[in-house]
C-alpha cells in the first residue's frame, strides 16, 4: 500500500515538475489560456492609449465587424498626436540635420492591400496619410516631399514636424556629443569621433561587418505596430513611426515596408515586429512569421524561428515579434532590448482581458563578436 | 581445414562481389543536375515545367558556375558583369562589382526606356530611379527609392550598402547623400520623355494610378480630392492591365552573379511605373520583393508589375522554398502563384538561382518571359538568350471592363 502510495506521489510531482516548465514556456513566449479571443487588438509596447482607442472603436460593432481598418488607423492616430514615447508622431527622433520625418503602413488581411508613406515630412497624421495610399491609389508605398504633396491634396494640412524639444536634443546631439553616435562608415573623417561632412573611403574592406553597436538608449526607436482581428477573422495591421535618431536624412527602415514590420493574411493570421528597423527589414521577419504559421507552425513556433533567423546573420540587435493566427492565438519574442533589462512589454485587448500590458523577457547577445574587436584593430 | 577454407573462399567471393558493385557506383560521378534537378520534383511538376518551357530554362550538366543571369533582353548588361566576373579566376569576390557594373550599364543605355534616366516619367513629368544591391553572405542591403536628379542609381545603393550602417535611402535625401559622396545632380528628364508625358497629359491623363477620387480620374487628369470608401467598395475588383505594363512599361533590370564558391550578390534598378503618383516606390527596390540572396540558399530576382508584387514578397518567397528543398523551378513559381489566387490580371515574372547555378524563371500575363544568362556551360557562346512561356498569357488574363 505505502508502495503505491509512493508512486503515486512521486508522479503527481513529477507532473507538477513538467507542467512548470511548459507553463514557463508559455510565459516565455506570451501565450495565454483559451476563453473567447476574438474581437482582438494586440500592439508593440506599452502605448495603452493606442490600444484603448483601438479597442474602443473596434467595438463600435458587434463583434468588431468591418471596424479593423478604423480600429488600427484610430489607435495608431492616437500614439502619433500623444507622441508615444517621442517614437511615434511629430517631434522625436531627429535625424543628422534635426528634422522630425515619419514612416507609416496600413495592410489589409483581405485583399493583401497595402498603403504605406515613408520620409514624410511637415504632415503629421502618416497613418492616416497612409491610409489614402490604400484607398484613392493604385500604389503601395509613396516616399520624400512628394508623399507630402500627395497628402496635400488629399487635404492634409503642413505642420513642421519638429518642437524646440527635439531641435535642442539635436543641437546638444551636434554640439557636445560630436555627431555620436551616427550610421556612417569607411569614411573620412572617422565618423566614431567627429561630425561630418564626410567623404567615402575606398572600400579596402568591403566586408567590414555592420555588427556595429550603435548606443540605442531608452525611447529609441520603438515603432507602434497593432494588428487588430474582428470576430470573422479579418485582419487588418498598422505601423507608425519617426524612425531612429540621428539617422542619415531620407532613411527608410522596416515601417513602410510590407513583409518587415508587419504583414496580414485573412487565410493565415498576421504579424508585427518593431526594433532595429536596418536589420530586421533585410530577413522580413512579420512575412517569416506568416509564412510559418501558414505552414502550420504555432504562433509561439513562429516567433521563435524568426528570431532565430536573425540571430544566424547578427549577433547584437534588438527585435520583438508579434504573432496572431486568424483564430486570435498570439504569442511574442524578443531579442536584445538590454536598456529596457531585456524585456519587452505589449498590450493586448480581447473579450476576456482589456488592454492588458504583458511583459516577456528577451534572449540576449552572450559575448562581444570576434567582429567588434576585429573592427577596433583596424581602426 | 577444408571447410575452413570453404568458408574463406566463400567470404572472399562475397566481399570481392560487394568490393566490385562498389567500384561501379563511385566511379560516375554524381552530376549536379541529379543532385538538385529532377530528383525532387514530383512527376507532375516536372510534366508541367517540360510543357511550360520552350528551351531549357533549367540546369544543364557542366559546369554551372561562374555565372551572371538577369532578367529581360539586356544583353549589353550580362555582357559587361560576365566580363568583370572573368576579371578573377572563378569569379571570387568579384560578382558585387558585375552586379553594379551590369545594372549600371542598363542605367546608361536607358535600357528599354524602363530603367535609367529619360524615362517612365511620373505624372509631374520628372524621372526617378529605384534600385538595390543585396549581398548574400551577410544578407546586407543598400537600396535608394525614388531618387531624383541623379543618373548612377545602384551605384549610389552600393554607398548606401557600404558607407552607411543603413539600408535604404529614398527621396531627396537620397540625393543629397549622394551629392556627398561624389555623384553629380543632372536632370534625368530627355525630350524623348518630356514627349512621353506631353501625350499623356493631352490624352486626358489615362491610364493613371487614382482611385475614388473626384473628378473621375478614368476621364480626366488632375488635381484631385478624395471621395469618401464606403466599406461595400474596399474589395471592388480593379483591373491592372489598363496600365499596359508589360516591355516598355515596369520592366526593372534584375542580375544575381554568383562565383565558384557560390559567393551571390543580386541588385536591381529601375525608373518605375510609368506616369506614377510622383514619389511611388514600388518592389526593386525593397529587400525580399525585388531581389533576394543567401549565399546558403541562393538567389531571386522579380520584375513586373511592382505595385501588386510587393505585396508579395516573390524574391524572399522563392529563397525560402529553395531553403526547403524545392528546385528553382517550383521556387520562381511559388510567389506568382500566390499572387494568382488574389490577382488574375498582373504581370510578373521571377528568376530564381540555387547556390549550385541551377536557375528557372516562370512568369505570368505575357507570352513569354525572356532572360539571359551566361555561364561556362558553351564557352564559345557563354551569353545566351533564353526565354521561358508563362503560366498564361496576356489574352487570357485582360478583363473586359463592364
Amino acid at each position: 500500500m505505502k508502495k503505491y502510495v509512493a508512486t503515486f506521489l512521486t508522479v503527481l510531482w513529477l507532473a507538477s515538475v513538467v507542467g512548470a516548465k511548459t507553463t514557463s514556456n508559455v510565459t516565455r513566449s506570451g501565450q495565454r489560456p483559451t476563453g473567447q479571443l476574438l474581437p482582438m487588438v494586440i500592439n508593440t509596447w506599452p502605448f495603452a492609449v493606442a490600444n484603448e482607442e483601438a479597442w474602443r472603436l473596434l467595438n463600435l460593432r458587434k463583434g468588431g465587424l468591418g471596424q479593423t481598418r478604423n480600429a488600427v488607423v484610430g489607435g495608431i492616430s492616437e500614439c502619433e498626436i500623444q507622441q508615444c514615447d517621442k517614437a511615434v508622431g511629430y517631434g522625436g527622433s531627429p535625424d543628422e540635420r534635426g528634422d522630425t520625418s515619419l514612416d507609416a503602413l496600413l495592410m489589409d488581411g483581405s485583399t493583401m492591400e497595402v498603403g504605406a508613406v515613408a520620409d514624410l515630412r511637415r504632415i503629421r497624421s502618416a497613418i492616416k496619410v497612409a491610409r489614402h495610399v490604400l484607398e484613392h491609389t493604385g500604389h503601395v508605398l509613396l516616399v520624400g516631399d512628394a508623399a507630402a504633396d500627395f497628402a496635400n491634396a488629399m487635404g492634409f494640412q503642413n505642420e513642421s514636424l519638429n518642437t524646440p524639444e527635439s531641435t535642442k536634443e539635436w543641437r546638444e546631439w551636434r554640439d557636445t556629443k560630436n555627431c555620436q553616435p551616427n550610421y556612417w562608415r569607411n569614411v573620412f573623417p572617422d565618423p566614431k569621433s567627429s561630425c561630418g561632412p564626410y567623404e567615402p573611403l575606398p572600400s579596402w574592406d568591403a566586408d567590414a561587418n555592420r555588427d556595429v553597436e550603435t548606443e540605442i538608449g531608452p525611447d529609441n526607436h520603438d515603432t507602434i505596430t497593432m494588428v487588430a482581428i474582428d470576430e470573422e477573422s479579418n485582419i487588418h495591421v498598422g505601423t507608425s513611426t519617426n524612425g531612429l535618431r540621428y539617422t542619415m536624412p531620407g532613411r527608410v527602415g522596416d515601417a513602410p515596408i510590407p513583409g518587415a514590420s508587419s504583414y496580414a493574411d485573412n487565410e493565415v493570421g498576421a504579424a508585427v515586429t518593431t526594433g532595429d528597423g536596418d536589420t530586421l527589414m533585410r530577413f522580413l521577419p512579420s512575412l517569416l512569421a506568416v509564412e510559418a504559421m501558414r505552414a502550420g507552425k504555432t504562433p509561439a513556433e513562429a516567433v521563435e524561428f524568426v528570431l532565430q533567423r536573425i540571430r544566424k546573420h547578427v549577433e547584437r540587435f534588438q527585435g520583438a515579434v508579434i504573432a496572431v493566427d486568424r483564430l486570435g492565438t498570439y504569442a511574442v519574442a524578443c531579442h536584445g532590448f538590454e536598456y529596457q533589462g531585456f524585456r519587452f512589454s505589449y498590450m493586448v485587448s480581447s473579450p476576456a482581458q482589456q488592454s492588458r500590458k504583458e511583459t516577456i523577457v528577451c534572449t540576449q547577445a552572450l559575448e562581444k563578436t570576434n567582429s567588434e574587436i576585429y573592427r577596433k584593430v583596424i581602426w | 581445414m577444408r571447410t575452413q577454407l570453404k568458408g574463406s573462399l566463400w567470404v572472399l567471393c562475397l566481399a570481392s562481389m560487394a568490393f566490385s558493385s562498389l567500384a561501379v557506383t563511385t566511379s560516375s560521378k554524381p552530376t549536379l543536375a541529379s543532385a538538385f534537378g529532377s530528383k525532387t520534383t514530383s512527376p507532375a511538376v516536372s510534366d508541367a515545367l517540360k510543357a511550360n518551357k520552350t528551351s531549357p530554362g533549367r540546369s544543364t550538366p557542366g559546369e554551372l558556375l561562374p555565372m551572371v543571369i538577369n532578367t529581360w533582353n539586356f544583353t549589353a548588361a550580362n555582357v559587361l558583369a560576365w566580363r568583370i566576373l572573368k576579371q578573377s579566376k572563378g569569379g571570387l569576390r568579384q560578382t558585387r562589382n558585375a552586379v553594379v557594373e551590369g545594372c549600371s550599364k542598363c542605367e546608361k543605355l536607358q535600357c528599354d526606356r524602363t530603367v535609367g534616366y529619360g524615362g517612365s516619367p511620373d505624372e509631374s513629368g520628372e524621372t526617378t530611379l529605384d534600385a538595390m544591391v543585396m549581398d548574400g553572405s551577410t544578407l546586407d542591403v543598400g537600396a535608394v527609392a525614388g531618387l531624383r536628379r541623379i543618373k548612377d542609381a545602384i551605384k549610389v545603393a552600393r554607398h548606401v550598402l557600404e558607407h552607411t550602417q543603413h539600408t535604404m535611402l529614398v527621396g531627396d535625401a537620397a540625393s543629397a547623400f549622394a551629392n556627398a559622396m561624389g555623384f553629380e545632380s543632372e536632370s534625368l528628364v530627355t525630350p524623348e520623355s518630356k514627349d512621353m508625358w506631353l501625350q499623356w497629359t493631352a490624352e486626358n491623363c489615362q491610364p493613371n494610378f487614382w482611385w475614388n477620387v473626384y473628378p473621375d480620374p478614368k476621364v480626366s487628369c488632375g488635381p484631385y480630392k478624395p471621395r469618401p470608401t464606403p466599406l461595400t467598395r474596399w474589395k471592388e475588383d480593379r483591373a491592372r492591365n489598363e496600365y499596359e505594363i508589360g516591355r516598355k512599361n515596369h520592366d526593372t533590370i534584375g542580375m544575381i552573379a554568383i562565383d565558384v564558391e557560390s559567393n551571390i550578390h543580386a541588385g536591381t534598378s529601375t525608373n518605375g511605373a510609368r506616369h506614377k503618383i510622383p514619389g511611388r516606390v514600388g518592389d526593386s527596390p525593397i529587400p525580399g520583393a525585388g531581389a533576394y540572396a543567401d549565399n546558403e540558399v541562393g538567389a531571386a530576382v522579380a520584375t513586373g508589375d511592382g505595385d501588386v508584387m510587393m505585396r508579395f514578397l516573390p524574391a524572399l518567397l522563392a529563397v525560402e522554398a529553395m531553403r526547403l528543398g524545392k528546385p528553382p523551378a517550383e521556387a520562381a513559381e511559388v510567389g506568382l502563384r500566390r499572387i494568382l489566387k488574389h490577382y488574375k490580371d498582373f504581370m510578373g515574372a521571377v528568376i530564381a538561382v540555387d547556390r549550385l547555378g541551377n536557375y528557372a524563371a516562370a512568369c505570368y500575363g505575357l507570352e513569354e518571359f525572356p532572360f539571359i544568362v551566361s555561364s561556362p556551360v558553351s564557352p564559345d557562346k557563354p551569353t545566351r538568350l533564353e526565354t521561358v512561356k508563362c503560366i498564361a498569357g496576356p489574352e487570357k488574363v485582360n478583363i473586359v471592363p463592364l
